[in-house]
């Protein structure tokens, strides 16, 4: 037997109304005359629920004991008993009491279905396996009745129940859900807004990927390949790490959950170089991108957590993929690090924090490269206020003339500690710091300002100018580094800039784009001076002057002066950027970018001009071939005919009679060839020019075929031809219908193995006769057939098949001229049968 | 008696320097198209061969490409081609004569003494190989 129908209610929660609309199903089908029964509904005590159910035959329950406690479940055996066509069963992720048939109600409900039995059936979304976790999270109830995923999904179809948060809310206030007493707990717990917010996105979700499925039937069925509008965009940031090829693969899973998705990876690149992000691996991670179908991107921000918001909202991005951060424990207690601040900030985009293999290792040699931050300068000051006063009570106070010297080493040492970490002026501080503590508690007279030894005046100066060079030193070797940073970020930048004009089949605009990205601007103009305007100052405001070589963003700029930054390349190219100004040291990266562009604008100049000529050449091309071609098939004949008569005439040799016989025939057959091709280029060329005279007439295609047969010669005398009598007379210029029949006989005849002459046979067909002449040769592939119409498609002399040089060609032409059809098609077994469709002749123009 | 073998896809011309050569004494052997003439020149080895160079199977320079990598025998070539890229091509490739279509058969008739009498009195030792 058939197994029955399975169609799901499916709510978000309770009291949506599934049951509601179960029982309005079940009345609708009862009103066209199905055989309806309730198997279980549990109204719930809800009012209106209950007078749903009306008329509809309820099928007694069955009542069980457990543990001393009545029970009433679905009596399974009395629905089947009762065979009824459609039956309603509620809540089909329900535990059936122990002691039951099936341990859930699911499985009386498969029972049902395959009894024939089409069963209406409702399920929360909670009770979903699969979701089962995240409906624990999301209301820190566990669900124990869950159903498995598969078989609600099998389900023939699937209804979402759905309502807004408000509207439910608004229906358990009026009492229609819950009884009186239980109202308001339920308000405050399971049915606050965001609760049902969220199950309601599950549910939507949920259903969603069902309808995607029924889609992608729809779409292998139909054979719909182009893809639907993105509607997920996935962006994954990429640190450089090599933790993001993890990254980008589960950002691309996560794109491939949605149809169409699309997936970005973008890389921040610190203006202060901060982070060294190795290039290998990011060119490598964007192969990765690339070949997931993605795209890479590149911007410049000091701030990474916003400059991976900003660019996310730019693309309109629904989910951000980043990775866990790689630092040690002790450097996340003092800052959130980039994944807490970009989810903080990620408003309506999702924010995936991946873990990977390389958690807590944090990246060699970074900590040398840093410059002297602010945080490092207070450590410097904290730790010069600490470490001298400390110096100083080391020592032991009341101090004398022998600890001046250790009192000096310390303080030094102070002094380059502090240096170290703090720089220029922490070491400043330190060194008066020192100067005046040694001057007061270690020089004599102790504890005054006052120094009257000469030599300690000089040790004490030494030290100061000593501690401040030490100071001086390590600064600058701090500003070195923070330089050679940039400079690194800059040439990263570069790198990008530079790849991006080799890839890709627009560079111009990918290079603009990139431009645009990377320093955030509204738009990218790059501008031509027109050809007739002088290059004189003053010009840049003259829209008239300008014309726009390549634009990416909105709005564009029409004349040079009208960015925010202008970069000249040269004489006639400008670069017009509108966002903007932009800092000194960023010009440099521009001034490259435009370099670059002008060189990306040169070179799709000349790749345009050859498109352009290439069309020629090919052009040129052909006409030497078909030149070539024709001379060929006309010089085969002749040649045959020259050879032939030219023994004849020889006076050298004699022939006997039955060579000269034979080579008359020759020469006579070649010029019948000749002519015929002579004929056919003629009729092609007036078919061309549109100078063909057609004069149709009134004509018996059993008259037409004999003549034709007998211009083929003796071959021709082979074909067999089965006309029936009763065809209609047609409508065709006898002398162009000879043509074609000529040439496309012997085609076939040229294509038949031996033994296995053609056949050309006719048939009628709504007011039309088709002719068709049959081979049982190699035959066309579908895909060729259009090919065997183009005049000397072989293009060479490498055979002589005249036919397929012109003859095909021209016949479809010539029975297009005369309203007709000629069309290729597979003879039955093997071979080509051309059809020849022509119009037949009106009664009234019969002979 | 000198052997000649004719080497083109043209049936009709075939014939007629058939009738003719063999009317001037000559031994004449036919092939269709590359395949067949390699076939016949490796079996029955001609005194002279006749090539057209539209084959249908093999492109006639690259034929006379091969049989040079064998064979010294005096190779005429008589084809539609007229351009002199066509015939220097031919000859380099190691043709010895090249005549365009259409030709008288006196012409044809005289090449072919001037070539096998050569051929028979000089070692093609040197040969393109």
């Amino acid at each position: 037997m058939a197994r029955g129908q399975l169609r799901i209610y499916l709510g978000a929660a309770p009291g949506v109304g599934k049951t509601y609309d179960m029982l309005a199903e079940a009345h609708r089908r009862k009103a066209r005359g199905t055989d309806v029964v309730i198997g279980f509904v549990e109204p719930h005590g809800r009012a209106r629920t209950e007078a749903m159910i009306g008329d509809l035959e309820v099928v007694p329950r069955k009542k069980m004991t457990y543990r001393s406690a009545q029970f009433e479940e679905m009596d399974i055996d009395a629905v089947l008993a009762r065979k009824p066509h459609v039956a309603l069963v509620d809540e089909l992720a329900h535990t059936n009491v122990p002691g039951s048939r099936n341990v859930k109600r699911w499985r009386d409900i498969d029972e049902l279905l395959e009894a024939g039995i089409t069963v209406l059936s409702t399920v929360n979304i909670q009770h979903l396996e699969s979701l089962n976790d995240v409906v624990e999270h999301i209301t820190g109830v566990t669900q124990r009745e869950t159903v498995p995923d598969a078989w609600v999904r099998n389900a023939d179809q699937v209804e979402l129940v759905d309502m807004t948060p408000e509207a439910l809310r608004r229906r358990m206030v009026h009492g229609n859900v819950y009884p009186a007493e239980k109202i308001d707990a339920a308000l405050a717990n399971y049915f606050r807004v965001g609760n049902l917010t969220a199950l309601r996105e599950l549910a939507l979700l949920w259903l969603a990927d069902k309808v995607d499925e029924q889609l992608d039937r729809y779409r292998s069925d139909h054979g719909i390949a182009t893809t639907w509008e993105a509607r997920e965009r996935v962006v994954v940031a990429l640190t450089g790490g090599p933790e993001g090829d993890t990254l980008i693969r589960r950002a691309a899973r996560i794109a491939d959950r949605t149809k169409g998705a699309g997936l970005l990876a973008v890389h921040v690149a610190r203006s202060d170089g901060l982070i060294g992000a190795d290039p290998a691996l990011l060119a490598k991670q964007r192969l990765l991108v690339e070949s997931l179908g993605g795209t890479y991107h590149q911007v410049l921000g000091d701030d990474i957590p916003t400059a991976l918001i900003e660019f996310a909202r730019a693309v309109n991005a629904t989910q951000l993929v980043l990775g866990v951060s790689r630092r040690g424990r002790l450097a996340r207690m003092f800052s959130p690090g980039v994944g807490s601040t970009t989810t903080a900030w990620s408003g309506p985009i999702d924010v995936h924090l991946v873990t990977h293999e390389n958690i807590g290792k944090a990246r060699r040699g970074r900590r040398s490269t840093g410059p002297l931050s602010r945080r490092r300068r207070l450590a410097g000051f904290a730790l010069a206020l600490g470490g001298l006063p400390l110096v100083t009570l080391g020592l032991g106070l009341p101090h004398d003339e022998s600890s001046l010297p250790t009192a000096l080493l310390l303080m030094l040492a102070i002094v380059t500690a502090v240096a170290l970490v703090g720089g220029m002026w922490p070491t400043l501080a330190a060194a008066t710091g020192g100067f005046v503590m040694l001057n007061f508690f270690f020089t004599v007279p102790y504890r005054t300002f006052i120094m009257d030894n000469p030599l300690q005046i000089l040790t004490l100066i030494i030290f100061l100018v000593v501690a401040i060079s030490i100071g001086a030193a390590v600064d600058l070797a701090a500003r070195r580094t923070r330089e050679a940073a940039s400079a690194s970020a800059e040439a990263q930048v570069l790198a990008t800039v530079a790849g991006s004009v080799l890839r890709g089949s627009r560079p111009l605009i990918a290079l603009l784009e990139r431009l645009r990205e990377t320093f955030g601007l509204y738009s990218v103009t790059l501008l031509e001076r027109r050809p007739d305007t002088p290059t004189a100052p003053g010009t840049e405001r003259d829209q008239a002057a300008w014309q726009v070589a390549a634009c990416v963003g909105e709005p564009p700029c029409r004349a040079p002066a009208e960015g925010d930054v202008e970069v000249r390349i040269d004489d006639s190219l400008t670069l017009a950027l509108r966002g903007r100004a932009l800092p000194a040291e960023d010009q440099r990266i521009v001034e490259a970018f435009a370099a670059q562009a002008a060189v990306a604008l040169r070179q799709e100049r000349l790749t345009k001009e050859a498109a352009a000529a290439r069309p020629l050449a090919e052009a040129d091309r052909l006409r030497t071939a078909l030149l070539a071609a024709v001379s060929h098939d006309l010089r085969t004949p002749l040649a045959s005919a020259k050879a032939a008569v030219t023994s004849l005439r020889s006076q050298d040799v004699q022939f006997d009679e039955q060579d000269q016989a034979e080579l008359l025939a020759t020469a006579d057959e070649s010029l019948d060839r000749l002519a015929r091709m002579v004929a056919n280029l003629l009729d092609m060329s007036r078919l061309q020019a549109g100078a063909l005279g057609v004069m149709p007439t009134a004509l018996g295609i059993e008259e037409a075929i004999p003549r034709a047969l007998d211009e083929l010669g003796p071959e021709g005398r082979t074909v067999r031809v089965e006309i029936p009598d009763d065809l209609p007379t047609i409508k065709a210029d006898p002398g162009l219908l000879e043509r074609v029949l000529v040439n496309v006989v012997s085609n076939a005849l040229r294509f038949s193995p031996a033994g296995r002459p053609p056949c050309i046979t006719a048939s009628e067909l709504d007011s039309q006769v088709e002719l068709r002449v049959i081979d049982h040769g190699p035959g066309v592939p579908e895909a060729e057939r259009n090919h065997i119409f183009v005049p000397f498609q072989r293009l060479g002399d490498t055979d002589n098949d005249t036919g397929v040089g012109l003859g095909l060609a021209l016949s479809r032409g010539l029975v297009e001229a005369m309203g007709g059809a000629l069309i290729p098609d597979t003879t039955p077994g093997g071979g080509l049968t051309m059809r020849i469709t022509l119009p037949a002749a009106l009664d009234t123009e019969a002979p | 008696m000198t052997k000649i073998l004719v080497v083109d896809d043209e049936p009709q011309i075939l014939r007629a320097l058939h009738i003719s050569l063999r009317a001037h004494d000559y031994d004449v052997d036919l092939a269709l198209d590359g395949a067949t003439a390699v076939r016949a020149a490796a079996e029955m080895p001609p005194d002279l061969m006749i090539l057209d160079l539209g084959l249908p199977d093999i492109d006639g320079i690259d034929l006379i490409r091969r049989l040079r990598s064998w064979t010294t025998v005096p190779i005429i070539v008589l084809s539609g081609r007229t351009g002199t890229a066509d015939k220097v091509a031919a000859l380099d490739a190691g043709a010895d004569v090249y005549l365009t279509k259409p030709f008288r058969i006196n012409e044809l008739i005289a090449r072919i003494h001037a070539a096998s009498s050569r051929g028979a009195g000089i070692d093609k030792g040197d040969a393109p190989l």
